[in-house]
């Protein structure tokens, strides 16, 4: 039997750069900021004040049924925007086999807002028992994080696997490995991978900072985000979802599918260290890399650029530095590195597939997105960024890297499709 | 090319009926129930609240590093303990830490809400209403540095891969009912795809505690039982209203058959094939007709290259609801209506309750079980099946059968289906 061959059909984004993938990748290319002030709640008391906060957005459109709308978080409500446009974008025709396909996606995760916690504490030191609790039925749903893809997988109909990954920040990248060990093996045709977050709220933007894994730099949110610069001090919060449709690409070609990548491979891999913390010689990373190359075939001296992880932590821009280094050998200071966060913040469990798909544009486009407020290079950091300007390369095969809390880690390789059923680059810079 | 055997090595358990495979296992056959009626609320109140808690157990009595189960909710370290007890059974040894695999199942509470009420009381403007003002100010000293690790869904499988020195391949899945099984299959796919030549997997829960009661309660999937907390959950039988909340976990360790074999150890069961689908109806509407679950264990079985004549034994999911059971009743019959030979089968949930994200694993292990000993573990309180089941559900009373081929069943509140398919190892 011939191996099936995993293709990119689709791509939904909404991020903190725009609310379309075009949009967004369009803003990622001129190097746009999508750090700013915080809106969503008076963060004015909080440690930090600032956010990459998705603008303007509104789920109705996406969603018809009242009830459907009343079970979606914010997480959710983004994840299932950006699958309807993918799905659409993906222009999969009415007697598709839905039974074939799935949704296997990096889920967000949530939490009651300051309201429902205040009569939910006020409940428990009332002792109030359980059975007469008087939230409405379905409130708690909207709390339960993988409610998220079974709404998605209802609303499109999709009756394949729905499996909801959570490794944290490397969730999504994650699900795009599952996705392809599912499709490669014929469980299903179609998947509607990637993943959906939205943490900044009350809660979330509060744990963080408690952790000291943001950046505080309040006085300056814009240039907040910085990867791989001397004068980084933790990342910058963001949201949003970016969903990928993997189809098998025999499925593809059959119903005239127009493609914009091959999913050549994946990887991951475990730390075994610390919790919040990657080893310093990013030798996890460095595994999760090397997996996804061998996965996809393809030397390391094949790879023209990598979407990094760089999330502007001190600790972790200066393990993925190395980790690439022992992947890529002499080739690492050949090979163009950039950090998209520097823009759209971290969309933690979102990331890997908002930039798996901006990974996708870069090699429809033959653009590498930069790394903006990368101004003077931490001493440690030394290979090319692509600071602050996008730019024009030829780009045949590319790396998305996502390393989460708990140690997980994640890589995927990516290709660009080059016969006539291509996507039609579009002429970006 | 064909493709790589897989079979399971080594169980471990952490259930209501026991901490450990052989308790778990002794009191199935008995036909023991765990199920008691407590108050969530009050120690001294009135008891009653249905659910199946674990019982006490003394996680450091396994799990030397302190420092590392300070970060652990109650679910988490029932997953480790079963991991632990699997892993000893069928250690990694040689395999290098890279080629060493992980897949775990949760459902965790991130946010716990008596870790956050000291920031929320002290959130509180002078109408009672909190706000981020004030939690800015006055809350955020009093949030624990930890709550925020401690809450992290994937904290059982970190845990697992610095005890065990697990550096591969991995997996953490969220939901309901289905994902210690999703958990199995992944693992399944790693193995047979030679992304890792060992695996630990399995999933973990704790579902006991007020909040869920709560929750499980108001969807309306809870036991009102009135009568003795032994007899409440009664799957497929006529007067079921529902599970009992329970806690607990279930982990195995898969291998390729190969080093399996290479190593002489004692082979339990063969995995041979696992498939899942969604019923795509939303949430917590099983579709009336079961057809979703008919086609997961259609391919499951095709998969395993068994016609469904050849099955012997169905470990149900069976949550006992009505609308729950009659549908997996639905997509039995449409998989085996036509069989010659029907399976028997039955579910443990009257004798644990219902483990949650715990329960597929735990249940595979019973499967694996049933394949070794050739025995089936009873349905407890089964005593009036529905008028139309057409299976022969093991009430009351374990019983002795030839079992080659058997499958588990796991299902989720958002609709997932999760079929694990397993055969009795011959030598």
């Amino acid at each position: 039997m011939a191996e099936r061959r995993v293709v990119v059909t689709g791509i939904g984004v909404v991020s903190p750069l725009g609310l379309t993938a075009e949009e967004t990748w369009e803003s990622a290319c001129r190097g746009r900021n999508g750090v700013a002030p915080i809106t969503q709640f008076d963060a004015s008391t909080y440690p930090v004040r600032f956010a990459a906060e998705v603008k303007g957005f509104s789920v109705d459109s996406f969603v018809e049924q009242r009830r459907t709308r009343s079970l979606l978080c914010r997480g959710a409500q983004f994840g299932l925007a950006a699958a309807k446009m993918a799905w659409q974008d993906a222009g999969l025709p009415a007697d598709t086999d839905l039974t074939r396909a799935g949704v296997i996606a990096g889920s967000c995760l949530a939490a009651p807002d300051l309201q429902e916690s205040g009569s939910l504490c006020r409940a428990l030191t009332d002792g109030v028992q359980p059975e007469n609790m008087m939230e409405p039925p379905l409130a708690f749903l909207r709390r339960t994080p993988h409610a998220a893809a079974s709404l998605i997988a209802a609303e499109l109909g999709l009756r394949g696997p729905v499996v909801s990954v959570y490794v944290a920040c490397a969730s999504a990248t994650q699900a795009m490995g599952m996705s392809l060990v599912a499709l490669r093996r014929g469980e299903v045709d179609v998947v509607v991978s990637g993943g959906y977050d939205a943490l900044v709220n009350e809660w979330f933007m509060l744990c963080f900072a408690n952790i000291n894994a943001l950046s505080t730099r309040n006085d300056d949110p814009a240039h907040a985000s910085r990867p791989f610069d001397k004068d980084r001090d933790g990342f910058v919060m963001g949201e949003g979802a970016g969903i990928l449709i993997l189809e098998e690409l025999g499925h593809a070609r059959r119903r005239g599918a127009t493609i914009y990548a091959e999913l050549l491979g994946a990887g991951n891999s475990l730390d075994a260290f610390r919790i919040t913390d990657s080893p310093p010689d990013g030798a996890g990373a460095a595994e999760a890399m090397r997996r996804a190359l061998t996965d996809a075939g393809v030397r390391p001296e094949e790879v023209d650029y990598i979407n990094a992880h760089g999330t502007s932590t001190r600790d972790n821009d200066i393990s993925e530095t190395r980790a690439i280094k022992s992947t890529f050998g002499a080739y690492a200071q050949r090979v163009l590195i950039s950090s998209t966060k520097s823009m759209t913040g971290h969309l933690i469990s979102a990331a890997g597939g908002l930039e798996g798909a901006l990974a996708v544009m870069a090699l429809r486009d033959g653009v590498v997105p930069p790394t903006i407020n990368h101004d003077e290079p931490d001493p440690e950091c030394d290979l090319d960024y692509v600071p602050r300007e996008a730019r024009r390369s030829r780009l045949r095969t590319a790396m998305s890297n996502s390393f989460g809390f708990g140690g997980s880690n994640g890589s995927v390789v990516l290709r660009r499709w080059e016969t006539e059923d291509a996507r039609v680059p579009r002429a970006i810079l | 090319m064909s493709k790589r055997r897989v079979v399971v090595s080594s169980l471990g358990v952490t259930t209501p009926l026991g901490i450990g495979v052989a308790d778990l296992w002794s009191a199935l056959l008995e036909g023991r129930s765990a199920v008691r009626r407590t108050n969530l609320v009050e120690a001294s109140g009135e008891p009653r609240h249905l659910v199946a808690t674990a019982p006490s157990f003394n996680a450091r009595q396994y799990i030397a590093d302190r420092k590392l189960l300070r970060v652990m909710q109650r679910t988490d370290q029932l997953g480790l303990v079963a991991a632990a007890e699997a892993v000893a059974g069928a250690p990694a040894g040689d395999v290098a830490p890279t080629q060493r695999g992980a897949f775990m199942g949760a459902r965790k509470d991130t946010y716990r809400l008596e870790d956050f009420k000291d920031a929320v009381d002290a959130s509180r403007e002078q109408n009672g209403e909190v706000t981020a003002r004030k939690m800015g100010t006055e809350g955020y000293g009093l949030l624990g540095p930890l709550t925020l690790v401690t809450g992290l869904p994937n904290g059982c499988l970190f845990a697992v891969s610095v005890l065990h020195t697990i550096k591969g391949s991995n997996a953490n899945v969220i939901g309901t009912g289905e994902v210690g099984l999703t958990a199995v299959g992944a693992a399944y796919a790693a193995v047979q795809e030679g992304q890792a030549e060992w695996a630990l997997t399995g999933g973990h829960d704790s579902a006991t505690d007020r909040w869920n009661y709560a929750n499980f309660y108001r969807l309306g999937l809870l036991t009102q039982f009135a009568g003795d907390p032994a007899r409440a959950v009664r799957p497929f039988d006529r007067r079921r209203d529902g599970f009992a909340p329970g806690e607990g976990a279930g982990m195995l360790v898969l291998e390729p058959l190969e080093r399996a074999r290479a190593r002489g150890t004692r082979i339990l069961a063969e995995v041979t094939g696992y498939a899942a689908t969604c019923d795509a109806t939303g949430l917590v509407t099983p579709r009336s007709e079961g057809t979703a679950l008919a086609d997961a264990i259609s391919r499951a079985l095709a998969e395993a290259d068994v016609v469904p004549d050849e099955v012997d034994y169905v470990n149900a999911y069976a949550c006992a609801t009505q609308a729950g059971d009659r549908t997996e009743l639905r997509a039995l019959e449409a998989v085996f209506g036509s069989s010659c030979r029907r399976p028997l089968v039955s579910s443990i949930k009257g004798a644990i309750g219902h483990l949650i994200a715990g329960s597929g694993a735990v249940e595979a292990a019973a499967t694996v079980l049933a394949l070794t000993d050739q025995v089936v573990p009873p349905t407890v309180n089964l005593e009036q099946p529905d008028a139309d089941c057409g299976f022969d559900c093991v009430p009351q009373t374990a019983r002795a059968a030839t079992i080659r081929n058997a499958i588990a069943i796991s299902r989720g509140i958002g609709g997932q289906n999760a079929v694990l398919a397993l055969r009795r190892w011959e030598d």
